[in-house]
């Protein structure tokens, strides 16, 4: 999708709806999405997925390969044992289930939602921050891959990189765990480990008891027999002048620790890393689908894929358009004007010329004195036109011809072809004017300058210096 | 070959005959101006869904000899059953003749099958010179249809409907610079009634046109949403030395936050304008200062958004609601003094700082050295419903806006009351929820979501309420 940015949006939709096409019958939204991917997915694409699960399965393998030697070191440190002393019990309780116990509320609370700073500097301190260290180990590209993965480039990633480095946490709380438990077990197997408890405190047995009472309750109904008893704890207890072990001690009791102390591990650390570890699992799960739900770009694309491309548009080739010959700028309205010299009035408009107000109008506004009129071009026949022509070429063609039009219609390529037969018929010096008129009600309006603009032009285009424009204007012998 | 409709949309020179293709075809790069004769050769305009033709306009260029076009006819032409053949003969005779060039490309189509959309312009009287055209067209013997196309103003449509129907079956009256989109709709369902196998293909361009503009309508939703979310978090920062006096850097900072801002709005109005399909918008028309001033114009916030009674009954709700949970923590002991205290500091706070936009801070000292400036996000309750207010507006108007127009946007004319004083009660409260959540910064992804499918459906029901 980050690549699609830089892709034209029709020739995006193009490529999508053809996949969309082809998974009509793919309704869910997870399954187009998922065929979607596969269908775009390139040689590069394929080879980031299996460099994110190398460089995934480095980091994973690194945790469970430390955790677990960690685990197997504390434990071996911890029951270090030359076969005259003790074990001491109350240091394993504290290391083994107190601390890990705060170190599982603290990851807790970690987990909580929200970004406060207590969390950041929490998070700070999670093993899985571990993992830039064993992405040292691998190639540059499973480096890149990962950070990716965990959301550097892009702030919707960032809770799928939060559960990913809480997930590898707790796989290292397992494998420290399971290492542990492992090496407790060995411990026991090969050795004979005498265990005992001591305090500086005034501490009765019955208290002790009551705590290892507390500690056994997840087993006491089905393992009874790993519950501590009192005499267990009382045999237990030395004081740090006392001989090492007398014979009326029972020595034999001393050893019957180790099942309480296995289990403690196991309920304690072992089971809370590993639910955390699930709900992770469960928590990273749900950011991926959310941050899939959410990605930029993903309503668009079902969009692209269900949606039919429609073209409507003239495509490829570009408007033919004829630019006009004649620049506005350049263009001059004849300000010359008749003089009320007479003029041969060709009425192309279809003008009702009959009404003499009118036609004492017309003669006003272009200061000309009407000699002769004749009808021609619009509704009248070609043969019409034509004998115009020749009665005007008969008459010398001396007086000036004036072409009264309807100032409103654009001017055609019949007046065109009319005034160039008009011109060979008679003297290419023939002065002949556009006389554009405006009408309303039968009576002179001022013409449109827009539409004046346009005889202009077409004036100009006939490329005939004899040839001008002059607008009829209400009123202007007042001016 | 294709079996899709041809429909040739012919007149006279310069009567907006290319304005009605540009609006039909969605198409703002037509070319058109009040020069006439602007067409010189016919352009192909083919609608097509997943490739498939539906149909197909077809631009072209105006009578400029149809008199005398029609006297050759006349002349050939024996017998009324001849005609459409005299019509073909005469391309064939005249085509590559150099004369009667312009009759040669718009009868080429007709008589290759297309149907005829006959353009004049209402806002000019009816003249007997168009009577040559009009019987030309009836020789093709060609379904037909006109369309009077008032450019300027509506005088003279009766008259042209008058003359018009004597010639054509359909009349009807198109504005191709005014014309909302389900009248264009409605245009080209005439055309289907042109010729009954005509209909089921155009059945489908318009049911395929229609889910185009709800997806045009989510797709802009998206971009709003998108960009209202954007804005609404946006935080301008900067890194400076431990011995720089951060206060120095303060109006910098401002402005640039501002800036960046304006900017954001500005590209989701690109955005928006793209997804209607208009790409030739000028950039000056797409500005912020055309629509309702700057878009830090306090005046004008009051204006897009909530005024300031509105914005401190908004915050003393909100207070209250808070105060009623110390309430039932107090057991009712605190006779709601919780709520009304709550609802009473909320609103006090909102109506001191309702002309204030965001806030400056300094952050402690970088893992470098050095302090971390930040300006912003807008903190004022108001921002969301100012940005949302000023998008939906803008986008009413690009989507109203035909694609012939070519004149520039007119952002401030239709903008005469508060659009929130026109939303039904549901979607206001739905909107006052989610404009809280744009406030508070609360669950970005999931509001631009929601947001989204909210602007889209009052996208729909503007649309709708037009076509009713």
């Amino acid at each position: 999708m980050s690549r699609d940015s830089e892709i034209a949006d029709m020739e995006l939709h193009r490529r999508d709806r053809q996949i969309g096409l082809e998974l009509a019958e793919k309704r869910g939204a997870d399954s187009q999405l998922e065929c979607w991917l596969s269908s775009l997915a390139t040689a590069d694409d394929k080879a980031l997925l299996s460099q994110i699960e190398s460089g995934h399965r480095l980091v994973s393998f690194g945790m469970i390969l430390l955790g677990f030697l960690l685990g197997c070191l504390t434990v071996a440190g911890l029951f270090q044992y030359d076969g005259a002393g003790r074990v001491d019990l109350v240091w394993l309780l504290v290391i083994l289930v107190v601390l890990q116990q705060l170190f599982v509320l603290l990851t807790v609370l970690a987990m909580l939602p929200g970004s406060s700073s207590p969390q950041q500097m929490l998070q700070w301190f999670s093993p899985g921050r571990l993992q830039r260290l064993f992405l040292r180990l691998a190639p540059e590209t499973e480096r890149v891959a990962i950070g990716q993965l965990l959301g550097r480039h892009q702030k919707i990633f960032s809770h799928v990189g939060k559960w990913q480095l809480f997930g590898w946490s707790q796989l290292f709380g397992v494998a420290f765990n399971s290492g542990a438990l492992v090496t407790l077990f060995v411990l026991i197997a090969v050795k004979d480990i005498a265990f005992g408890w001591s305090t500086t405190l005034t501490v009765e047995p019955q208290a002790v008891l009551q705590l290892t009472n507390f500690l056994s309750w997840p087993w006491q109904g089905w393992l009874p027999a790993e519950v501590p008893s009192l005499s267990l704890v009382e045999a237990s207890r030395y004081f740090r002048l006392q001989e090492v072990v007398t014979t009326t001690l029972q020595p034999e009791l001393l050893g019957q620790w180790w099942g309480f102390l296995m289990l403690c591990l196991f309920f304690y650390g072992l089971l809370p890393r590993l639910l955390l570890m699930f709900f992770c699992r469960y928590k990273l799960r749900r950011a991926i689908l959310r941050t899939i739900h959410y990605y930029p770009g993903r309503q668009a694309l079902f969009d692209r894929l269900n949606s039919a491309i429609i073209e409507t548009q003239a495509g490829g080739v570009d408007a033919v358009v004829q630019e006009p010959s004649i620049a506005l700028k350049n263009l001059e309205i004849s300000q010359r004007d008749f003089s009320n010299a007479p003029i041969m009035l060709i009425n192309w408009s279809n003008f009702e010329l009959a009404e003499k107000p009118f036609l004492i109008e017309l003669q006003q506004a272009g200061r000309f004195s009407i000699k002769e009129t004749y009808e021609a071009g619009t509704n009248c026949q070609l043969d019409e036109d034509a004998r115009v022509i020749q009665t005007i070429a008969k008459t010398g063609a001396k007086v000036p011809v004036g072409i009264l039009v309807k100032s409103w219609e654009p001017p055609l390529g019949e007046l065109a072809d009319f005034i160039e037969d008009l011109r060979a018929a008679t003297s290419p010096e023939l002065a002949v004017r556009l006389l554009p008129a405006a009408i309303k009600s039968g009576k002179l309006t001022q013409p449109d300058p827009r539409d004046i603009e346009e005889w202009q032009r077409f004036s100009k285009n006939l490329v005939d210096p004899w040839l001008s424009v002059m607008p009829l204007r209400p009123g202007s012998d007042d001016e | 070959m294709s079996n899709a409709p041809q429909f040739a949309v012919v007149g006279h020179p310069n009567k907006g005959k290319s304005s009605i293709v540009a609006t039909l075809s969605l198409d703002d790069s037509v070319a058109i101006a009040r020069t006439s004769g602007t067409t010189k050769q016919s352009q192909s305009f083919p609608m097509k869904v997943d490739g498939q033709l539906m149909y197909e306009l077809i631009d072209t260029p105006g009578f400029q000899r149809a008199r005398k076009a029609l006297a050759w006819m006349q002349n050939e032409a024996e017998k009324v059953r001849d005609r459409p053949a005299v019509v073909k003969r005469f391309v064939e005779t005249w085509k590559d003749s150099g004369k009667f060039i312009d009759e040669c490309e718009l009868l080429t189509p007709i008589i290759e099958g297309a149907g005829i959309i006959y353009v004049v312009d209402g806002s000019r009287p009816y003249g007997e010179e168009y009577e040559a055209e009009m019987e030309i067209l009836r020789w093709t013997g060609q379904p037909s249809m006109a369309l009077i196309n008032p450019i300027d103003h509506s005088e003279y449509v009766e008259e042209w409907r008058t003359a018009l129907n004597q010639y054509f079956k359909i009349t009807r009256l198109f504005n191709a610079m005014t014309v909302e989109f389900h009248k264009r709709i409605d245009i080209l369902n005439a055309f289907g009634q042109l010729h009954e196998a005509w209909r089921q293909p155009l059945q489908q361009a318009v049911n395929s046109l229609a889910k185009m503009r709800e997806q045009q309508h989510r797709q802009a939703a998206r971009i709003i949403a998108k960009m209202v979310v954007e804005m609404c978090g946006y935080v301008e920062e900067k890194k400076i030395g431990s011995e720089s006096n951060p206060h120095s850097y303060e109006s910098v900072m401002k402005e640039n936050f501002l800036n960046a801002l304006r900017k954001l709005e500005k590209k989701g109005r690109q955005q928006v304008q793209k997804s209607y399909q208009h790409h030739h918008l000028k950039s000056e028309e797409t500005t912020f200062e055309l629509l309702g001033g700057d878009l830090f114009a306090m005046k004008d916030w009051y204006f897009w958004g909530l005024d300031k009674v509105q914005l401190t009954a908004i915050s003393m709700a909100a207070g209250a609601s808070a105060g009623l949970a110390v309430d039932a923590v107090a057991g009712g002991t605190s006779l709601l003094l919780g709520a009304a205290t709550g609802g009473f500091l909320s609103g006090a706070g909102v109506w001191l700082m309702a002309d204030k936009i965001a806030k400056q801070k300094i952050s402690g000292i970088l893992p470098l050295g050095g302090k971390l400036l930040s300006f912003g996000p807008v903190t004022n309750r108001n921002f969301p419903y100012v940005l949302l207010g000023r998008a939906i507006y803008h986008q009413k108007l690009i989507a109203g806006r035909p694609h012939a127009q070519r004149d520039e946007l007119q952002l401030q004319q239709e903008a005469s009351s508060n659009w929130l004083s026109t939303l039904p009660p549901e979607p206001r409260k739905q909107l006052d929820k989610l404009c809280k959540k744009l406030s508070n910064q609360q669950k970005p992804e999931e509001t631009q979501e929601a947001l989204s499918g909210w602007i889209c459906q009052i996208f729909c029901e503007i649309e709708e309420n037009k076509a009713a």
